[in-house]
């Protein structure tokens, strides 16, 4: 095939020596192919992990004294490690900056690719390699030591060995992490310098789309947060593998120390799964309002100080370790501040719909579900970090409730509705508005019945992690009606899969350059994008959602904007 | 088939280059921070184990490593300079040098190391673990170590294992940097991968230089 | 080309040096006297710091980086601060 700078990335090629087939992918150096790359491989491993909390979801819907079990309880305890570290190490993690910033970040900034191409390409394989990885150690042996991987059980634990050999798959997936962490630093790097050095002409840092400034925050906290937890969970491998001690009791460490280290990560890392889905809504929502979001600049400056404050409260997962009290109370008073930036921008959001013509779109309908969602999430997570009510509601369900209303139901929604925002952008195909839109009622209705009946749950006192509970009407009534929740999310979820393969293959082929008539820039190169996604060199001489000053573009024909509108 | 080059690749932007390279150190820094981190703890709760067993060092050895490493990084400095001005024979001779020290650092601490090893510092803690007198409420008396001890010996090897493999990293990026250097692709106009490995090998020194005063001194 | 102008003399680095090695051999020298163990630890990091800045800002080079690069040192060095305070307004008032 002919192959020039000027056809779509789905056509042309970075590498001379490999021009077409699987290679021309794998070893590609087009941010935007690795975004898509990373799309499949994330999206595959998302509906594994989906699967696994379907069945145990299943096997809560009785109480064993009915008779009821679906897995017996040591596969309860792998299925829930591996559900969680599928979802978080493999999908939300690396999430919306992997995929959607991978593609479109150069595109909001009129760059022609990432600063660092082929570190780029590493950093995918890096994931992959990560990966496989933790596949091979799930087959050969698993783990159950929950994705926190918390001592002394996770350097006691024995693995058992499936074909007869003993095979060590703890401190291998704990290895695999490690690696997995390196991939998503990379990327971290990558776009800091890409943001700092290759904007486009005009475009100053206040002139930045709103998902632009939530990638840059961050890749900050990818790159200063990540390296702790590789080394702290290195640490546990070379312990179980060593006769030396840091985090085991038994050679004098001190086990609140290594939950000290995991969570400097793994704090800041729930704000990267969450901060780049906020800049998709912020995305989102003045485009399918058509008119400039509101508070621009508090939401930019918001998104930098979620992830500085943000950095600054973990030990709030540790109220009940036997830390100090001095240091329960300050984390618990520093909890509170981070609230106060993730509400201005809930209120910017809602503040923007205001007499705006909206749209519902199948990407609008997953960002307004996405501020329900999160409302709840961000609210419920101000009882855990009081400290008297997070005694009692510690480890329960109510936790697990609280964590997927912020993570699936925000962080997920917010990515899905973004690849339903950029899909006729990636791919020249549209999808059918119809069916996006029933699979989103389908995947809304099903989260909310799953996971609001958790948090009244874990107040009764359900207790996380846990294979079955007492046979008791408040108890049977609410976990029927979560697993009868997860069979109408699993069906909203596959549909939300349908719909992009069958608008892969068969949807309608569109070269429509803006769509939703979108003010921001990335709508302004081919459908899908060309190699090396602008014909010329694109000079910014507006804020990004000035969308009286871009009707006037339109209307000009200097800029491209949508036919029926 | 058309050549396309990579539009990033013919355009080079050297001071990207080297923030990017700048905050890749602060995720090495941060590695090391979370180690530097559980030694402070440790040390804060078992601080006459960890003066006792600090005894064990010899401060000598500490010292002659440290000045050796700063040696390093001056001739590292010195060698990128000489590049810079053209002289490329001058600079490979002083990257041999640097690397010269680098080796010597190692064997140095290869010598210490296995002195330790002989001690039985290392093995004597497995020895006692495995037995299962590991727990601090069993009685001492036995041959194992005090846990404060353990918890030294344990950090000392491992974080100047890992300050080693990362001396081993930089000393193997030398050897590539002077082979290119030979091969005239890294030249006075092209020198951004000297100059990151200099980078890089600092760092190294700036770890040894906070590792050597914990370590050898403050006992 | 890089922009920034800088002497190629071998002056500063060999000065840096010196000072380098007077420190090393001052802060073993020092580690001698009985401060006590705040003090022994107090001087040692001073010194440590004075060393690791003369490394960071000239042998690194800080000191011909524009202002985005000392920006980003801040940065990391605030973090790392914040890390090991709020660590050890845990470990700090512990009770056992």
């Amino acid at each position: 095939m002919e192959t020039s700078p000027s056809q779509s990335y789905l056509n042309s090629h970075t590498s001379p020596k490999w021009t077409g087939g699987f290679m021309s992918w794998f070893m590609s150096t087009d941010h935007k192919r690795i975004g898509v790359m990373y799309a499949v491989a994330m999206f595959s491993f998302f509906f594994v992990a989906v699967l696994l909390g379907f069945v145990m979801k299943l096997q809560k819907m009785y109480p064993a004294s009915s008779g009821w079990e679906i897995i017996p309880v040591e596969l309860y305890g792998s299925f829930f490690t591996l559900h969680a570290i599928i979802m978080i190490f493999l999908f939300i993690v690396p999430g919306a900056p992997a995929v959607l910033g991978n593609f479109f970040l150069p595109l909001q900034i009129g760059a022609k690719d990432v600063a660092f191409p082929r570190v780029n390409l590493l950093s995918f394989w890096l994931y992959l390699l990560g990966a496989i990885m933790a596949v091979v150690g799930i087959l050969l042996g698993g783990a159950d030591t929950g994705w926190t991987f918390t001592p002394p059980y996770s350097i006691n634990t024995k693995t058992i060995s499936i074909f007869g050999v003993v095979f060590d798959s703890i401190s291998w997936m704990l290895t695999a992490a490690f690696i997995l962490g390196w991939g998503t630093i990379l990327t971290g790097i990558n776009f800091i310098v890409t943001i700092h050095r290759m904007r486009a002409k005009g475009m100053g840092y206040f002139k930045m789309p709103l998902f632009t400034w939530s990638i840059y925050a961050t890749s900050w906290l990818q790159v200063l947060a990540t390296p702790v937890v590789g080394i702290t969970l290195l640490m546990i491998v070379i312990e179980r593998i060593m006769p030396v001690g840091f985090f085991d009791p038994s050679k004098g460490g001190d086990p609140i120390l290594f939950q000290h280290l995991f969570w400097i990560y793994s704090h800041p890392a729930v704000y990267i799964m969450i901060l780049p889905s906020m800049g998709l809504v912020s995305e989102i929502i003045p485009t399918n309002s058509q008119k400039p979001i509101f508070g621009y600049k508090s939401i930019a400056i918001a998104s930098c100080s979620i992830a500085g404050v943000g950095y600054l409260l973990w030990a709030h997962h540790m109220f009940t370790t036997g830390m100090s009290d001095f240091a329960a109370i300050l984390f618990s008073f520093l909890t509170f501040f981070v609230a106060i930036p993730t509400a201005i921008k809930t209120f910017n959001w809602t503040a923007t719909l205001y007499k705006g013509s909206i749209t519902l779109t199948p990407a609008m309908l997953f960002a307004l579900a996405f501020i329900f969602n999160f409302s709840i999430g961000g609210l419920t997570g101000m009882f855990l970090g009081s400290l008297s009510t997070d005694i009692h509601l510690h480890d329960t369900a109510f936790v697990v409730a609280h964590f997927h209303y912020t993570m699936f139901g925000g962080a997920a929604f917010g990515l899905i509705g973004g690849v339903f925002h950029y899909f006729p952008k990636m791919f020249g195909k549209m999808y059918s508005m119809k069916w996006a839109k029933a699979a989103f009622a389908f995947m809304f209705i099903g989260f909310n019945a799953l996971y609001f009946p958790m948090l009244v749950l874990g107040y009764y006192g359900m207790p996380r992690r846990y294979h079955t509970y007492p046979d008791m009407p408040i108890f049977n009534d609410l976990q029927m009606a979560s697993t009868l929740g997860s069979w109408i999310l699993v069906t909203g979820v596959i549909m939300v899969f349908g719909v992009w393969i069958h608008a892969l293959i068969k949807g309608k082929q569109t070269t429509e350059i803006n769509p939703w008539n979108s003010s921001t820039l990335e709508w302004q190169t081919a459908t899908p994008p060309t190699l090396f996604n602008f014909e010329e060199d694109v000079e910014i001489t507006r804020d990004p959602y000035d969308y009286e000053a871009f009707r006037g573009e339109v209307k000009a024909g200097t800029s491209a904007g949508a036919k029926n509108v | 088939m058309s050549d396309i080059t990579h539009p990033i690749e013919h355009h080079r932007d050297d001071e990207g280059t080297r923030l990017g390279f700048w905050l890749f150190l602060y995720t090495e820094l941060f590695l090391f921070a979370a180690f530097f981190l559980v030694y402070s703890v440790y040390r804060s709760s078992h601080l006459e184990d960890f003066k006792l067993a600090a005894e064990s060092l010899n401060t000598g050895i500490g010292t002659v490593n440290t000045i050796i490493l700063l040696t390093s990084s001056l001739t590292m400095v010195l060698s990128l300079d000489a590049l810079k001005k053209g002289s490329v024979k001058l600079a490979k001779t002083l990257l041999l040098v640097t690397f010269a020290l680098g080796m010597a650092f190692l064997v140095i601490k290869g010598f210490e190391w296995s002195a330790k090893f002989e001690h039985h510092l290392f093995l004597q803690t497995a020895k006692g673990i495995a037995a299962g007198h590991g727990s601090p409420l069993l009685t001492p008396g036995s041959e194992m170590l005090p846990v404060g001890q353990v918890l030294f010996f344990g950090l000392y090897f491992i974080m100047t294992g890992t300050h080693a493999l990362h001396i081993i990293i930089g000393a193997i990026w030398m050897l590539i940097v002077f082979f290119w250097m030979s091969k005239g692709s890294v030249n006075q106009d092209n020198h951004g991968v000297l100059e990151r490995c200099g980078l890089y090998w600092h760092l190294v020194d700036v770890i040894w230089i906070f590792l050597f005063p914990l370590y050898y001194l403050v006992a | 080309m890089t922009t920034h102008e800088q002497s190629l003399s071998p002056r500063t680095p060999i000065m840096v040096f010196g000072a380098l090695i007077i420190l090393t051999i001052a802060t073993v020298l020092l580690s001698g006297l009985d401060v006590g163990n705040t003090g022994a630890l107090l001087i040692a990091m001073s010194v440590a710091s004075i060393k690791a800045a003369l490394v960071l800002y000239f042998f690194m080079h800080l000191n011909h980086e524009p202002l985005i690069f000392k920006l980003f040192l801040g940065v990391a060095f605030f973090t790392l601060l914040a890390i090991f305070v709020l660590t050890f307004s845990d470990y700090s008032f512990r009770v056992i």
